[in-house]
């Protein structure tokens, strides 16, 4: 490991490995640190992702495949069910592999990567350059480097080391919890989701298929108007009345902010990117291909800055710029529509599902679900009319 | 009732000893998900152990609201016996 580098990323999830493997293919000198002693493990997320996105960036590999889903079945709690085909045919990923092997193209761009390897904080020396402060198993070193891009995941410290941190509000707070289960007898190219108040109060709870007879059982809550339990509460009830013989191989938990990103995502000499900038879709939480994106535009605009000699924040806006063309609109839309349709009251959810559950099952279209949540929930109209022009 | 944290105190072994939030291990996951919503920043993961800084922490509680396990509980209600 050198002292000195064009580039450091921290925290290898997808975020940055994309920005990892831009930088190190732009010819930057770029490092790679990673707190954790395995890349990927352990697993925050259901590994659900668009098909043709990801596609996008990375060449799609059976290895870290697990199941292709083709149609959602959309539940309430009466047993009504809906049935859609996918905006976008989707991909439950092993993600551990996934993130593994994220972190694998970037080593072959050219970037070294280091497990083990904790960020601590950063501190200046000169105009130029942001010192980072780490923990190489166990070892405190300091690195110099020109950009710092910060993609070390929710509980991000690095923006506020960068003064970039606002505490989000409790609305804009998704928690989930998740089991791995294995036993389960259905359909590998389904994917169920379930709402109800009495399942996942303002929130929802899935099952990804993982192919043989595995899955990944999860439920996601906001915020409520009255007291709440602990979502893993709420994921136990569940197992109960739907898989109550399965049995339990890992249990994930986590938080995802679905505030619209972070007012300023950077600082000078500093970017943060992925569920640090808060890139996450707002509505579905989803954030690995926004946090590729993420990654992308901050490593093209830290290549930009470098080559300018211009590493203030004033020319890092370029990244926030991009982000902001691409996904600025689309987040901001889909963070209204979230905060209304969580907060339909339970009976609406009831009707609407019971609605598009005698809905011939393989002809809905968006329009159909369209005209059910309107008649529930007219206030949405406005907040999704641009999607329906758009799609159909 | 405010309780400060006492360093010549020895913690609960199942527990960690702050002012206002008490931490239990054995439930904790580490994900890291009470960081970033704590105000004054006192929640820490340090080598994926969960740490609260009773000097700063305020007792607004937000993390014992979003925590997924149930591993943090209000001091008050072990000393009320709740
Ligand atoms: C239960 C759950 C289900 C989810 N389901 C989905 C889904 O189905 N589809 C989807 O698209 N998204 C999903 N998400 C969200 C998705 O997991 C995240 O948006 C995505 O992982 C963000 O990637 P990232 O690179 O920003 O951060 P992360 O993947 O969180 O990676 C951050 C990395 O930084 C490392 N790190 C942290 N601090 C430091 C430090 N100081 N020094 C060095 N390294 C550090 C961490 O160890 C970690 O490896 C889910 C999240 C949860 C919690
Ligand atoms: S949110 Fe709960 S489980 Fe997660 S780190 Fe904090 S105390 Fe532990
Ligand atoms: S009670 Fe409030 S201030 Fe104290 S640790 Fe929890 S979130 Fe932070």
């Amino acid at each position: 490991m050198k002292t000195e580098y064009d580039v450091v990323v921290l925290g290898a999830g997808p975020a940055i490995s994309m920005a990892a493997r831009t930088a190190a293919q732009a010819c930057l000198s770029t490092l790679l640190l990673e707190k954790r002693q395995e890349i990927g493990s352990p697993v925050r997320c259901a590994e659900a992702v668009e098909k043709e996105t990801l596609a996008r960036f990375v060449a799609l590999d059976p290895r870290w495949i697990a199941a292709e889903i083709r149609t959602f079945y959309v539940s309430n709690s009466e047993g009504n069910c809906g049935v859609m085909p996918p905006l976008e045919e989707t991909l439950v990923l092993v993600r551990k592999l996934f993130d593994r092997e994220l972190a694998h193209l970037a080593a072959q761009a050219g970037a070294e990567v280091a497990v083990m390897a904790r960020a601590d904080g950063f501190s200046r020396e000169d105009n130029e350059h942001l010192v980072v402060h780490i923990l190489l198993k166990g070892e405190p070193i300091c690195i110099r480097s020109l950009i710092v891009i910060g993609a070390d995941g929710t509980g991000s410290q690095s923006t506020r080391w960068a003064g970039l941190h606002v505490v989000p509000l409790l609305k804009d707070y998704f928690v989930a919890a998740q089991y791995l289960v294995s036993g389960i007898e259905i359909d590998p190219h389904i994917c169920r989701y379930y709402f109800g108040w009495d399942v996942a109060p303002s929130g929802y709870a899935w099952v990804f298929q993982k192919g043989d007879r595995k899955a990944n059982i999860g439920l996601v809550i906001t915020e409520q108007p009255e007291e709440r339990r602990p979502v893993l509460y709420y994921l136990d009830a569940f197992m109960l009345v739907h898989f109550p013989t399965s049995s339990i191989l890992v249990q994930v938990v986590g938080g995802i902010p679905v505030t619209n990103v972070l007012p300023h995502m950077v600082a000078d000499n500093y970017l943060a990117v992925g569920d640090a900038a808060r890139q996450s879709d707002p509505l579905t939480a989803g954030g690995i291909t926004n946090g590729m994106f993420g990654g992308l535009y901050a490593a093209q605009v830290a290549g930009a800055a470098i080559l300018a000699g211009d590493l203030s924040a004033k020319f890092l806006k370029q990244d926030e710029s991009l982000w902001n063309a691409a996904f600025g609109k689309l987040l901001h839309r889909l963070y209204r529509i979230q905060y209304t349709i969580y907060r339909i009251p339970d009976a609406g959810i009831r009707q609407m599902i019971k609605q598009a559950s005698v809905l011939d099952a393989g002809k809905m279209s968006l329009k159909d679900v369209l005209a059910i949540l309107f008649m529930v929930q007219p206030q949405l109209l406005a907040e999704v009319m641009p999607f329906f022009w758009n799609n159909e | 009732m405010r309780k400060y944290f006492d360093p010549t105190s020895i913690p609960h072994p199942l527990s960690g000893l702050v002012s206002y939030v008490l931490v239990n291990y054995d439930r904790c996951s580490s994900c890291g998900a009470c960081v970033p919503i704590c105000p004054p920043g006192s929640v820490t993961l340090q080598n994926a152990t969960l740490q609260i800084d009773a000097f700063t922490c305020t007792g607004c509680f937000r993390c014992i609201y979003i925590c997924p396990t149930g591993a943090l509980s209000r001091i008050q209600d072990h000393e009320n016996g709740v």
